[in-house]
């Protein structure tokens, strides 16, 4: 597992780095700790890490800059920051988890488990930023019909008809979609308020049909999640 | 008719003498129409012959003016003679015909002609219009006067209860001389025409012959009350004010004097008769006229609010005024338009100085909004004054003991027990240092510049321990005790601190005072690291530091930031008290 941390007091970074050494002992394959923005930015592009550890106020530089730009890759963000009142907007953005400071061991651990747990996912996310040729978008979740992951990319699907790409995992994104968005399919998650129906082809084979009439599978093991919702 | 004229001015003759023929030759016919021997003492004899040549009977003879102190009526054969007598000087309830005029009723058989004598007394002028009239034509004449009157009086009594009423209400004196001056003035005119003595004093004779001109300086008196205050002659014409004051005096003193004759307290010798009473009233009247002429002339031209009515109104109630006398006087014969042109003009001029009266009730209004208005705006500065000074306050508190500052050095200092307890413990010591000046500090506007030295080192030291460096402050030609806004160099220290030292090991700052004629210039070096972001992202801090430096010294006070050789420089220069700030070059 490979981490980075942003963090502009040499002091904080070096007890963070000593914790999260404590926590994750070997599972580590590169720990790094960079001081201002640009730096970090350079540190992420050079090399793809799996965590990163982001504080929100860098020597006087705004850490929601790089906020978006880190939430828009492919690993998970964790905040840690003294400024708490800025945590409901940094899961607006979509980070895994906020941790305030001063850092406690145990809410550390707490944080990285949700790295490690398949099964969680983010309440809070109101926005997915990714990434342009030109910088970061932010894409609203309220205008996302369906996510299909295909390898490390993703296609968002706006409701408007337009796709958007992404690079992420789709169990990675999992994470941190709030719960109106569903996992239908080993591809795919929907936006559960825009399913119209479901379609049973009889030998196991299930359809879900959105309200734009867009058809698509949905596996056996979720065929349970949508029983309910019959096709009127 | 053709009427002949004796004047008595021995005041004796009675009718025996005046019927002999000595005095019979001495009778001249009167030229005039309307006979007028002007303001006269003595007594006038009035001799007529009437020829009954109608069938028409009974008839009246209209002998005088209602005002006519008495006039005695002789009827008979030329020996004996029957006396009928009328006039102010006597109760009205002794008349035989119920009327405001003076009237005779005469009987004469057809084709009968008879010799008939007027004798006359009058201090007030002496204009005879002496009509003969069928009863038949009289009714006809007064019914229409007596509605003409009843509108009238109709109007001025409604107006001025409805003044009294808003004065009641409003509380606005103008109402209140408003309603006198009508009150006044209506009583004036009311007695003019004879109804006064008819509906108000029918027996009180001696008030009904001298009631004139005390209503009509009461009248003035309240009329100049009213101009006074609504063109605010006070401010407005300051010294036309004063003349009008003086002029108050007439009508005070006027008053005075009638009411000390009506109680019977003044001595025989000091009662001026009616006649001097009118001459004074019309001397007074024309000063008056003058004074309240170039008044509100003046006023209009200053635009006070409801000046122009104020004028137009003037006018026509001293037109009706003249007319009135020009009438009386028999310059005019005696037509509607002379008879009841002062009634018109009043209704005119009462609708005006009401229209007036208004227009300066707006005024005030529009004014006492502006003023209201004006001490709303005068609180909210001292509220947003009040407001800046606690702000500042919270200011302090809010950036220094912000939970960002502390939780970071919390945080430093946790992390540093599992390193090196002694330096957790430093810094710990440092921060709770830091902690316990700033609040000593809290609410002073200004403190000891030592002591801001002091929490400028502690914080320097958290920083260092926190960030694991060294920050260091250097002082130059600092005068322990200076009196100084309180955090001004802290935050400038601070925001050096955020902005410069990303990727350097250690810092220096040097806060150095120079003194000269008639400033002190203070300047922070530090030598971090300069850039236009750092002015851009800074902007909160040098804002509070405005804020404090305009609260300590008013305006006299310049700041400069901008990067130097090296580093970064702040200057602030204060502008020694009794010298003004001088334009940098």
């Amino acid at each position: 597992m490979r981490i980075l941390i942003v963090e502009d007091e040499k002091v904080a970074a070096r007890g963070l780095q000593r914790m999260v050494l404590d926590i994750l002992g070997k599972e580590i394959s590169w720990i790094g700790w960079e001081a201002s923005l640009d730096a970090s930015r350079l540190a992420l592009a050079e090399k793809p890490v799996d965590i990163l550890f982001l504080d929100l106020n860098l020597n006087g530089e705004n850490g929601f800059e790089l906020l978006q730009g880190a939430v828009a890759g492919s690993f998970h963000t964790i905040v840690v920051s003294a400024n708490e009142d800025q945590a409901l907007r940094a899961f607006e953005y979509g980070v895994l988890d906020f941790v305030p400071k001063p850092v406690s061991g145990e809410r550390l651990q707490k944080a990285i488990a949700r790295v490690k747990d398949a099964n969680y996912t983010g309440k809070h996310a109101k926005f997915l930023p990714i990434r342009k040729p030109k910088g970061v978008a932010l894409i609203r979740l309220d205008d996302v019909s369906y996510f299909r992951g295909e390898g490390n990319n993703v296609e968002i699907r706006l409701k408007c008809g337009v796709s958007e790409y992404h690079r992420q995992t789709l169990e990675s994104l999992a994470k941190v979609l709030p719960t109106q968005f569903s996992r239908i399919h080993r591809s795919y998650i929907v936006d559960t308020r825009d399913v119209k129906g479901v379609v049973a082809h009889g030998g196991g084979r299930y359809e879900i049909i959105l309200i734009s009439g867009t058809k698509l599978p949905l596996s056996r093991i979720h065929y349970k999640d949508f029983k309910n919702v019959s096709l009127s | 008719m053709n009427a002949e004229i004796l004047e008595d001015s021995t005041y004796r003759l009675n009718i025996q003498q005046v019927t002999t023929p000595d005095f019979s030759a001495k009778f001249r016919p009167s030229r005039q129409e309307i006979p007028n021997l002007g303001y006269t003492r003595s007594a006038v004899w009035v001799r007529f012959k009437v020829k009954n040549l109608t069938f028409s009977d009974p008839w009246v003879l209209q002998a005088a003016y209602p005002d006519m102190d008495n006039v005695e009526f002789y009827s008979g054969d030329g020996l004996d003679w029957e006396v009928q007598e009328l006039g102010q000087t006597l109760p009205f309830y002794s008349r035989k015909i119920i009327s405001r005029d003076l009237l005779f009723p005469i009987s004469l058989p057809f084709g009968k002609e008879r010799t008939f004598y007027l004798r006359y007394q009058n201090e007030t002028g002496m204009t005879l219009p002496v009509r003969l009239l069928s009863s038949h034509q009289y009714q006809n004449f007064a019914l229409k006067e007596q509605l003409l009157f009843g509108i009238f009086f109709g109007f001025m009594l409604v107006l001025s209860l409805y003044n009294l009423i808003l004065y009641v209400k409003v509380r606005e004196s103008g109402y209140l001389h408003y309603f006198l001056y009508i009150m006044a003035y209506g009583l004036f005119q009311f007695s003019l025409y004879g109804l006064a003595h008819q509906y108000l004093w029918p027996g009180w004779t001696w008030w009904a012959r001298h009631n004139v001109p005390f209503f009509l300086a009461f009248a003035f008196f309240c009329r100049t009350h009213f101009t006074m205050s609504v063109l605010e002659s006070q401010g407005n014409t300051p010294r036309l004010h004063q003349a009008l004051k003086g002029l108050l005096v007439v009508p005070i003193l006027f008053s005075a004097y009638y009411g000390l004759t009506i109680l019977d307290l003044l001595p025989s010798a000091m009662i001026v008769d009616t006649r001097a009473a009118l001459v004074i009233s019309a001397g007074y009247f024309f000063a008056f006229t003058i004074v309240i002429f170039i008044l509100n002339i003046r006023c209009l031209g200053k635009k006070v609010p409801g000046a122009l009515s104020f004028l137009v109104a003037w006018i026509f109630m001293v037109s009706g005024l003249i007319l009135y006398g020009l009438k009386t006087s028999g310059f005019f014969a005696s037509n509607f338009f002379t008879e009841f042109g002062m009634l018109v003009g009043s209704v005119g001029e009462m609708c005006l100085l009401f229209i007036s009266l208004g227009e300066r009730i707006q005024a005030i209004k529009r004014e006492a909004q502006e003023k209201h208005r004006r001490q709303q705006q005068a609180i909210h500065a001292y509220q947003d004054e009040q407001i800046r000074a606690m702000r500042l306050e919270l200011e302090l508190l809010k950036a220094n003991i912000q939970p960002h500052f502390m939780l970071n050095s919390i945080n430093a200092a946790i992390m540093w027990i599992k390193e090196d307890p002694a330096t957790a413990e430093k810094l710990l010591h440092a921060l709770s240092m830091e902690l316990k000046l700033l609040l000593k500090i809290v609410g002073e506007k200004v403190i000891p510049i030592d002591e801001e030295i002091r929490i400028c080192r502690m914080h320097l030291e958290v920083m260092s321990l926190r960030h694991d460096k060294s920050f260091s402050l250097r002082l130059e030609g600092i005068k322990d005790g200076e009196m100084i806004p309180p955090m001004v160099f802290h935050t400038l220290v601070e925001n050096g601190l955020t902005h410069g030292y990303a990727g350097k090991e250690s810092g220096v700052f040097v806060l150095d005072r120079v003194e000269d004629e008639d400033r002190i210039r203070f300047t922070l070096f530090n030598d971090g690291k300069t850039g236009d972001k750092i002015a851009e992202s800074s902007g909160l801090g040098l804002k509070y530091v405005r804020a404090r430096l305009g609260e300590a010294y008013g305006r006299n006070w310049r700041l400069d930031s901008h990067s130097v050789d090296g580093g970064w420089m702040v200057a602030i220069s204060i502008q020694k008290q009794g010298t003004t700030v001088r334009e940098a070059p």
